[in-house]
């Protein structure tokens, strides 16, 4: 943009804008010759092979067509005449002896309600969600505390002598084996090998570590325990060794209320 | 001048050909007509298809809930019938669902209980609920829709058992870790738990009697309705790997599968898989129509 531009500008606003339309007309004008060639060269080669290509389109449209029938319309078809068939309200109590009580249905619902609702344990019992890394504990079948917990982590561990651990909580119904206050941790082979640590004899000193599992421990059986941490930071995730970690007050709740043979639901 | 008749009408352009008429010659021209007519190929092609699904329709089974111990017996003209009416059918239905849950109570490992007609998941251990949720929604087969109530009632008799299962969730995270050879290693190795992000929770269950139980976690917020959609690949997998196992011979039309799919909240779809076992089973209440 020179002096005489900017004068010519003052003098005729537009005129300035003239060259910049034309550099772009003809940067547009390039694009659409290219584009057009382009475009020419594509056609050429679909005339080229448009023998080819009209087989695989019409091979590709018989597959599409088959996939769809196959898929859609035959599973489609099959279940709405099988409904017609399968069509028809009327059942004959007599052949359902023992299977469907007809007589007094509604009376025969409460009935098996209760019987369920009589499985479920009237003493506290603890449920432990391993997915979701969460606790409830119910008393007198309600709901009286819930939070979250730390359960197994799933690694792996390899050692160097070929044994493996896996860190995983066990599920299923577990029962309380024994309670204890103040608990000592008894380290086992594994907590050496993770720390990188030769494994020392059984019940050496360095076997031994205290206040490490919280003020209190509840027994599952089999070496896995309900404990306290140190690391509450943690809590919600699953970063155990098969172990259920809560926190303090969680911890002195679940003590407090489960007993000796309470159960446990772990999931 | 002559200029001889066959250059102007040569013998393949219709000109009278006196060689005696053979097949081969039939089937040669016949060849060239249709070679020449894509359309007609096609056509023919896609008749034979039709043709052939027809007859494999006509031939299909029609499943009727007999296995798994449910009962079909036909009523005799002797026996009382009664009208199962929508009241009668919701207070059945309960009873049987109850039942089978009872049934299952029965067992060691965990169940599941799913009351389409209430919308609830339940999982259960000796007959206690250890984890209830509410489905987002649900879609059942067209079989299932419009099938009489007689028949919805045998096919629920019976808890359902899990035969197999896919998923694009692993059942168990497992984390393979070296030891470390000695502290310094292991100090390097210490540090804040690195938990892998959960990939988009589908998964497909089949159970005998030829109920499939389809799981898919409500579309989060970081992936848009085109990626969801894109998902269904695995399931259309899943569908494609049988069908073509069934193509195989003895060749047999596909099965007929009845299917049910459920929305779940990604925590509940997640604690439904991983907490069940390999041969889970189901009760099922389906809801009347």
């Amino acid at each position: 943009m020179n002096r005489k531009m900017i004068i010519e500008y003052y003098h005729n606003g537009y005129s300035i804008l003239v060259p910049f339309f034309r550099k772009a007309g003809q940067a547009f004008n390039r694009f659409i010759i290219r584009m057009g060639g382009a475009i020419s060269r594509y056609f050429h080669l679909i005339r080229r092979y448009s023998a080819h290509l009209r087989s695989a389109g019409i091979a590709a449209g018989i597959t599409a067509g088959i996939c769809f029938l196959w898929f859609f319309v035959i599973p489609h078809v099959m279940q709405w005449s099988a409904a017609n068939v399968l069509a028809g309200d009327e059942m004959a109590p007599s052949a359902y002896k023992g299977k469907i009580g007809f007589m007094d249905p509604e009376k025969e619902s409460d009935r098996l309600r209760k019987k369920l609702a009589g499985m479920t344990p009237n003493e506290a019992y603890l449920v432990v969600n391993t997915s979701a890394n969460t606790f409830r504990l119910y008393k007198r079948r309600k709901l009286i505390r819930e939070g979250v917990c730390s359960t197994g982590s799933y690694i792996l561990l390899e050692a160097h002598d070929e044994r493996k651990w896996i860190f995983s909580t066990p599920t299923g119904i577990r029962r309380i084996r024994g309670k204890t206050q103040s608990p000592v941790w008894r380290k086992p082979d594994w907590a050496f090998v993770e720390e990188g640590l030769p494994v020392p004899p059984p019940g050496a000193p360095d076997r031994f570590e205290y206040g490490v599992l919280g003020d209190y421990a509840l027994s599952l059986g089999d070496g896995y325990l309900i404990h306290g941490t140190l690391y509450k930071r943690f809590l919600g995730l699953p970063v155990t060794h098969g172990c259920i970690r809560m926190g303090d007050e969680d911890l002195e709740a679940v003590y407090k209320n489960l007993q000796v043979g309470s159960r446990v639901f772990i999931y | 001048m002559n200029t001889g008749s066959k250059d102007i009408f040569p013998k393949e352009s219709g000109g009278q050909d006196h060689s005696p008429p053979t097949i081969a010659g039939f089937i040669d021209r016949l060849g060239k007509t249709v070679a020449g007519d894509r359309f007609l190929l096609t056509a023919l092609a896609l008749a034979i298809v039709l043709l052939f699904v027809i007859a494999l329709i006509r031939e299909a089974p029609v499943h009727s809930g007999e296995e798994g111990g449910a009962v079909s017996p036909e009523p005799t003209d002797q026996e009382t019938r009664v009208e199962v009416n929508d009241s009668l059918y919701t207070l059945l239905a309960e009873q049987v669902f109850l039942q089978g849950r009872l049934r299952t109570a029965a067992g060691d490992s965990v169940s599941v209980s799913i009351d389409l007609a209430d919308s609830m998941l339940i999982l259960e251990l000796k007959g206690v609920t250890i984890h209830e949720c509410r489905l987002t929604s649900f879609r059942m087969s067209p079989l299932l829709k419009r099938a009489g109530k007689r028949f919805l009632l045998e096919y629920t008799m019976n808890p359902f058992r899990l035969e197999y299962s896919k998923s694009t969730l692993p059942r168990q995270p497992i984390m393979l870790k070296k030891a470390p050879r000695d502290t310094v290693e292991a100090m390097q190795t210490q540090s804040i738990p690195q938990l892998a992000a959960d990939p988009y929770i589908h998964y497909i269950m089949f159970f005998d009697r030829f109920l499939v139980l389809e799981v898919r976690e409500l579309l989060p917020d970081t992936l848009t309705r085109k990626q969801g959609r894109s998902l269904s690949i695995f399931k259309t997998g899943c569908f494609a790997g049988q069908t073509l196992y069934s193509l195989l011979p003895p060749f047999q039309p596909p099965q007929q599968r009845i299917w049910i799919t459920l929305r779940l909240p990604a925590a509940d779809a997640k604690v439904l898989f991983r907490a069940i076992p390999v041969q889970a089973r189901m009760n099922l209440r389906l809801p009347s129509h």
